[in-house]
């Protein structure tokens, strides 16, 4: 599977075009269709949704071959389905054989809508309000740093529907088209990573969307979001170690390769060195990382063992990076050797659906339960 | 991939703990303080299989696998380090047997290791020998059917208290290849020109034996060579 995967990679992606693409700022359409076709995408699915049916663990395979291939590829399509988990967790079969396929099939990407100017961090309430009128609810209000929502379909969005409520009770979560009247989202800027992903606004004005919509039941949304963004974080993680091995298959590369003082620089002692810790903080996180998804697959989520994860792992492929960076010295600051581009897709990883302070805050919770 | 233990793995390391909390807690503290442990804690654990549980059926073991005896280090070392480490070092020198020995050999020496009766020990370290394994300079020199041993070692685990060793030694100082020149023989301790000084004021795992050993022109049987002669350095 893996060997089909990295096939697929170097048939498709010509780094020139790759970089062209994050440097236009271009999600990935013509690849991410064809991936679609392979059964690359959104693979764990089951197969009544378009997936594979195979266990989330080997999806991440995928993705890790993917992403050590290619991140501008890799991680834009990795990051096409992790946004819709509230729908394919928490959704009724109505709702996910509407829109999930399009996902598997490589036709649209989603975003998750959660994020706000005034709550990241801290969503015990939302500024975005959703008032029941008949047979719909009103959304009005506004989002930030929200990935893709100006290419998604479908946004899972979330907002207040009982004001009135006790700290997170009063959220509930739709899902909402973006074709729908009132919605504007726009591209907010440039980033260090994850360039062929977009990072937008979102503007709900007098939004309508059908009862039928609702996902799950009303007041319920933060459960929703929490489900979705635990078992989105334990892919997360796979995603840095993916990043990790990105930056370490290339110093190693460079590392046997590369000739100064009449040897290759791998025989310094300082270059194999630096080769060897980068690899000890993988091969040691990774095993945290396929943790976390094996025991989601075994049906036994562990949210302590997700979370480490998420927190160690993008640490470890920072840490990969700036060591890569290092062997390859002059080279390593040139977009074209890709090496900045998975430090950036690095430094995204930390915080993309969580940042790693307030993971800590939830393990400190599961080690030392209620003191 | 599967990050479970078997139930029979949760059982060993349940089984073990008691263990370790009923018998090596309780001492670890004095042991540590006076560099030394009680003998009977190995029979003790041998009785209830702790010992060598790697070691096949047929020699005296339970033929369980590296990671049984690992659960069961892991919870002799989580109640005290340093009897853990006397625990661990019973059988150090024997996946070295089961490897490459000869099945007279397996038969002799492994069941009473594994029955508690008997600890052994595998002496490579050399004063000038340390992450250098191939510069080692012990010599034994094959004069008719028996081998002769000279030379000395540092560091040994065991090396007063092990009843045979494992020792690497030099057998062929003129082959070409420096991997190539030396081999492992067991050396009995009792056989005369046999000398450990155990060594005191270590900083940590005080309770476990470390010892300098010497040989003093130690005769030993042809048929103690384990494995190929000239390959001791690749065993």
């Amino acid at each position: 599977m893996r060997e089909a995967v990295r096939e697929f990679m170097k048939g498709e992606c010509d780094p020139a075009v790759t970089l062209e693409l994050a440097k236009k700022k271009q999600f990935p359409w013509e690849i991410y269709r064809k991936a679609g076709k392979n059964g690359f995408l959104a693979s764990y699915y089951p197969k009544e949704l378009g997936g594979q049916g195979i266990p989330l663990l080997d999806y991440c395979m995928i993705m890790e071959e993917m992403i050590r291939y290619d991140n501008r590829i890799g991680m834009a399509l990795s990051l096409g389905s992790i946004p819709a988990k509230a729908l394919l967790r928490f959704g009724n079969d109505e709702q996910k054989k509407k829109y999930l396929p399009r996902l598997t099939r490589g036709e649209a990407v989603a975003s998750i809508a959660v994020t706000e100017p005034n709550h990241g961090s801290d969503i015990r309430f939302l500024d975005t309000r959703a008032v029941r009128k008949g047979d719909e609810y009103i959304l009005n209000g506004g989002k930030i740093f929200i990935t893709n929502a100006d290419i998604a379909d479908f946004y899972t969005a979330f907002a207040q529907t009982d004001p009135d409520a006790g700290p997170y009770r009063g959220i509930s979560g739709f899902i909402v088209e973006r074709g729908t009247e009132g919605i504007t989202a726009i591209d907010i800027g440039d980033k260090i990573g994850l360039k062929t992903t977009s990072s937008c606004t979102i503007e709900f004005k007098e939004v309508k969307v059908s009862k039928e919509n609702l996902l799950g039941k009303e007041n319920h949304g933060f459960t929703y979001i929490m489900g979705a963004l635990n078992e989105g974080r334990a892919e997360i993680a796979n995603e840095a170690i993916s990043l990790a091995r990105g930056a370490f298959d290339r110093a190693l590369y460079h590392a046997k390769n590369r000739e100064q003082f009449g040897q290759k620089i791998g025989k310094f002692q300082n270059i194999s060195h630096l080769i060897v810790e980068m690899s000890e903080e993988i091969e040691s996180n990774a095993l945290l990382a396929y943790k976390a998804v094996w025991l989601i697959d075994q049906g036994k989520m562990d949210l302590s063992t997700t979370l480490q994860a998420k927190v160690k792992c993008p640490l470890t492929a920072i840490d990969v990076c700036l060591k890569a960076m290092q062997i390859l010295a002059g080279y390593g600051l040139f977009d074209e050797q890709f090496l900045p581009g998975y430090l950036g897709d690095a430094l995204a990883t930390w915080l993309l659906e969580g940042t790693g302070q307030v993971q800590r805050n939830t393990v400190a919770g599961q080690i030392l339960g209620k003191l | 991939m599967d990050f479970e233990l078997t139930n029979r793995q949760k059982q060993i390391r349940m089984a073990a703990r008691e263990f370790a909390e009923g018998e090596l807690m309780p001492i670890g503290k004095e042991c540590e303080e006076k560099g030394d442990f009680p003998r009977e804690i190995i029979k003790k654990a041998a009785q209830l299989g702790f010992i060598g549980v790697f070691i096949k059926k047929e020699y005296g073991g339970l033929g369980l696998g590296s990671l049984e005896h690992a659960i069961i280090l892991e919870e002799f070392w989580r109640a005290d380090p340093g009897l853990g480490q006397v625990m661990g070092q019973t059988v150090f020198g024997t996946d070295l047997l089961l490897l490459f020995g000869r099945e007279e050999q397996k038969k002799k020496y492994l069941p009473p290791i594994v029955r508690g009766e008997w600890v052994t020990g595998f002496a490579i370290t050399e004063p000038e020998a340390g992450s250098d394994t191939a510069s080692a300079t012990t010599r034994a020199e094959r004069i008719g059917d028996e081998y002769v041993v000279n030379g000395n070692k540092v560091m040994i685990s065991n090396g007063t208290e092990a009843r045979f060793l494992l020792v690497y030694c030099l057998t062929r100082p003129e082959e070409p290849s420096k991997t190539k020149r030396h081999s492992i023989l067991l050396v009995e301790t009792n056989r005369p020109g046999y000398k450990a000084d155990r060594i005191h004021g270590k900083m940590g795992l005080r309770a476990a034996d470390t010892a300098n050993i010497y040989f003093n022109n130690v005769r030993v049987p042809g048929e103690n060579l384990v494995g190929v002669e000239g390959n001791g350095f690749l065993q």
